[in-house]
């Protein structure tokens, strides 16, 4: 055992703690370039620190729980680093990192970046502490950090009347979602006694803490508690009917942080929803906590159906992006919702693949935003005549989006279907409206590239610089490679949703793992 | 069990938190909205305070010199549902400074704090 | 909704969701009394019998503040500073302070003097916090009151008099966060160095994890290891950012006109 290893992903979030304000004092007293530089550094040594993590829980020493301040779980907040959340930490990583390169030069004229860096910093410690944690009441902190400083990089520009709009839509329902979490937390607590999700799932099977004791309620509050925590995430990730956030929240906020609030934070929700419904409450094998299993899947296909409807009416290249994320949470939600091990292996897998497409074309957006001065799709007629090169990723990137083969795409979206289709009963009927959603998504998003390419060549305020390039660049690149590795995706996601479905293996490694003398 | 007097605090958590979810839905007042969000936050914070008590002569959570720690343990309230509550009131803090800064500048901008007024986009 | 359908229909909603609750709820045992893991708490953290699982604070909730569930409280201090990043990102503006006469003689002499009554009170709250009810934020709010008094009664312009403006109050700020943040990586870089195991904001050393802060730091009276230093980081970093929040907040537009 490696002791580096071992402190790797607590080291990456410690790093991120140390950036948040670190850079608020160099921004005192040097320039914007000074904390550029510091945020780039530390950004990219969190993302070798999340590599470490991956390598060691792949090819090293295997999952394991790491015990905050030493105190064994329920006495203390177990971080458990498993092969569910190391991938995606990694994920989060590297969109962090190549949006900073991107923020570079894309925020440029804006004053007051020292915020802009610290926010983001605060926010990607606050998904890791969300993916890695292993107790209620962390993640209800968690959701706090990474939700109030996404809900003040919304309004960034706070100049822009519609920004500040967006931003209290998104700030008021956004805390209302973390509060009636917070009322969940108290019934767990009033419940179970305890705050560790390992101990939840183990009390519900009949174990009895030697530091906790049983359980101390019926059962007749389980559907309740479910209920409430699936509320709570499906508002934090903008399932319809509680939506109407997203569009506003994602269009006006600046495209680096489109980017990583699109990409990242609502896949980040339904990945905890998912932890917590799975190796928590046990879902797929006490009844009482199935409840949750059939809302993700109602509420999934609504989505998926709603947003890709919506996507056909757009003219604000931004809204339809983001409208196209409701739809693929739709396709997530629809996958952890129907239980079975190829169904989350898919979710997983879509998670994955659509941070990296969704971050890619916001960035994009972005670019033509600046270049055309307007944020109106038919503004776009004629772009890819004056930029050329940003036009063809964007092209990739649309293809990604509608899961054209062999992109990364296309196999999660294959994955889902398929994984629709063998779960059984009425759930293969799921897969008419999943097929409806993905060809109304394909004819917004084509129609949207036609424009592209209609046209004579427009003039153009600027063109993108080279780092925004680069970064853009990298996205497409991984998503290009990932496409064609489709056997080490598979391998990966299967992996992974081995590690959440397996409940008992789960409450195995965070209970039992420590070697500590009897209290 | 069920109608015991024991119980009657769960209830009467149960209709503030009620309210204030239909508070922050469905009052057209950005102001309202946020009250009602916290006040939901403060009925939670009841509720675990109540989960934490300890009926009889129970003592703050603080062992007194000299006394033994098994009889502490015995006659003390929760620690744990306190260490909530304190954490929870630090965090709303800073929701009230988000959410109060915001409004502000909303009510800068538009004049007006009826959501219905301000519809610049469209959800 | 208007009149009398809302009403009906908020009565409605309110009905229901309480039902619901209440329904959850009646599974639930009588109160009045503590979960076995709070009286495992209660039972360990100032045991010197079994040294293993105790914080040294006698103060239970400060025990699991800054060592059983330390790692929840610093966190909650960094969506504290997010707190002060939205007053400071929202109104942070050129105007400068400016010195007025402020009120009445009386009220500036007397604030003055309670100025150095609060500022002790507020320390004393976080340092005995072991022993009594207290803590980093209550200390650091308590601070803050001195400062909003000498703002309110002697006027903005007399704080940087007083060797404090935005700017120190920032840096101040990041200091406390620093000392936190240094206390928390400590043991890491420990085990990093010693290649024995340490886990991040531990505090007392234990079987399976031999690292640890001095319990009583040379005072038998005062103990806790980190959990004084810590929380002094706190207050200032508490105290600090409430003061720059009603600085910010009572600058009016009017004044930025000027």
């Amino acid at each position: 055992m490696n002791i580096l290893l071992i402190h790797a992903p607590i080291l990456a979030m410690l790093l991120s703690l140390l950036g948040s304000f670190l850079c608020v004092a160099i921004g005192m007293f040097s320039g914007r370039r000074a904390v550029e530089l510091f945020s780039g550094i530390f950004t990219t040594a969190s993302m070798i620190f999340s590599l470490l993590t991956v390598i060691n829980v792949f090819l090293i020493d295997g999952p394991y729980v790491y015990y905050m301040g030493g105190w064994p779980p329920p006495v203390g907040i177990p971080y458990v680093i498993d092969r569910f959340s190391a991938p995606m930490s990694l994920v989060v990583s590297v969109i962090f990192s190549t949006t900073m390169i991107y923020s570079m030069r894309y925020i440029e004229r804006d004053r007051d970046v020292k915020w802009y860096y610290s926010l983001r910093f605060l926010m990607q410690a606050g998904m890791y502490g969300l993916l890695f944690s292993g107790d209620m009441f962390h993640i209800f902190v968690m959701l706090e950090l990474m939700g109030l400083s996404a809900i003040l990089l919304v309004p960034f520009r706070k100049e822009v009347k519609a920004s500040v709009e967006a931003g209290i839509k998104y700030g008021i329902y956004d805390i209302l979602a973390i509060s009636i979490y917070y009322l969940s937390t108290a019934m767990v607590f009033g419940m179970f006694g305890s705050m560790t999700i390992a101990e939840i799932a183990a009390k519900l099977g009949g174990y009895e803490s030697p530091f906790s004791g049983g359980m101390f309620a019926g059962p007749s509050a389980l559907p309740v508690i479910v209920a409430l925590i699936v509320w709570s995430f499906t508002i934090g990730s903008a399932i319809v009917p509680q939506h109407f956030w997203l569009p506003d929240a994602h269009s006006m906020a600046p495209s680096s942080i489109s980017a990583i609030l699109s990409g990242l934070l609502v896949q980040v929700n339904i990945a905890v929803l998912a932890r917590i419904l799975f190796d928590g409450f046990a879902a797929g094998s006490i009844q009482g906590s199935a409840l949750g299993l059939y809302l993700l899947v109602i509420l999934g296909t609504i989505s998926c159906l709603a947003g890709a409807a919506f996507m056909l009416v757009q003219s604000d290249i931004k809204r339809l992006i983001a409208y196209s994320t409701i739809t693929n949470l739709g396709f997530i939600t629809i996958g952890f919702g129907i239980g079975t091990s190829l169904g989350a292996s898919a979710a997983y897998l879509h998670i994955i693949n659509h941070a990296f497409v969704k971050a890619s074309l916001f960035m994009i957006a972005g670019v033509f935003i600046h270049a055309t001065g307007s944020r109106d799709i038919r503004a776009l007629r004629g772009i890819s005549k004056a930029l050329p090169g940003t036009s063809s990723l964007y092209t990739v990137g649309t293809l990604a989006a509608i899961g054209f083969p062999p992109l990364n795409m296309f196999w999660s979206k294959l994955l889902l279907i398929l994984s629709v289709l063998s779960a059984g009963g009425a759930y293969s009927y799921l897969v008419l409206p999943m097929v409806v959603a993905i060809v109304f998504e394909s004819i917004a998003q084509i129609r949207l590239l036609a424009i592209i390419y209609s046209g004579e060549k427009r003039a153009v305020n600027c063109h993108p610089s080279t780092s925004v390039i680069l970064s853009i660049g990298a996205m497409i690149g991984i998503i290009i490679v990932t496409g064609l590795v489709p056997n080490l995706l598979f391998e990966l996601s299967g992996l992974a949703a081995g590690d959440l479905l397996n409940v008992d293996g789960y409450i195995d490694l965070v209970l039992n793992s420590l070697e500590y003398p009897t209290p | 069990m069920i109608g015991t007097i024991g119980h009657l605090p769960y209830i009467l958590v149960a209709i503030m938190v009620s309210i204030c979810i239909y508070a922050a839905l469905f009052k057209s007042n950005l102001f309202k909205k946020m009250l009602a969000i916290f006040l939901l936050t403060d009925a939670v914070n009841l509720l675990y305070i109540l989960q934490g008590y300890r009926s009889g002569s129970a003592i703050p959570p603080i062992i007194p010199p000299g006394m033994d720690p098994s009889e502490f343990a015995s006659i003390a309230v929760d620690p744990l549902a306190h260490y909530f509550v304190v954490t929870a009131v630090v965090i709303g803090l800073a929701e009230v400074a988000t959410l109060t800064a915001l409004i502000i500048y909303t009510y800068k901008y538009y004049g007006t704090m009826e959501t219905k007024k301000i519809k610049e986009l469209r959800g | 909704m208007s009149g009398w359908k809302g009403l009906i229909l908020g009565i409605l909603f309110i009905a229901l969701l309480s039902s619901i609750l209440i329904y959850a709820f009646l599974g639930y045992p009588e109160l009045g009394f503590v979960r076995p893991l709070g009286e495992f708490y209660l039972f360990n953290t100032f045991n010197f019998e079994n040294q293993d699982w105790w914080s040294a604070s006698p103060n239970a909730v400060t025990g699991l503040l800054w060592d059983y569930r330390g790692y929840d409280t610093l966190y909650e201090t960094m969506v504290f500073y997010v707190g002060i990043v939205a007053v400071a990102m929202f109104f942070e503006r050129p105007a400068k302070l400016k010195k007025t006469r402020g009120m009445t003689i009386i009220v500036r002499a007397t604030s003055r003097l309670v100025f150095v009554f609060v500022l002790t009170s507020a320390i004393a709250i976080t340092i005995f916090s072991v022993k009594t009810p207290g803590g980093g934020f209550q200390g650091g709010a308590i601070m803050a009151i001195a400062y909003i008094a000498i703002l309110v009664s002697l006027s903005r312009g007399f704080l940087p008099k007083m060797g404090i403006d935005l700017e120190k109050a920032h840096i101040a700020k990041i200091l406390g966060l620093a000392l936190i943040t240094v206390l928390t990586i400590i043991p890491v870089l420990y085990s990093l160095a010693s290649g024995s195991l340490a886990y991040a904001l531990q505090n007392q050393p234990k079987a399976w994890a031999p690292f640890g802060y001095p319990a009583f730091l040379g005072l038998s009276s005062l103990s806790g290891g980190l959990i004084i230093p810590i929380q002094l980081g706190e207050m200032i970093h508490v105290g600090m950012g409430f003061t720059i929040m009603f600085l910010l907040l009572t600058i009016s537009d009017k004044e930025e006109e000027e």
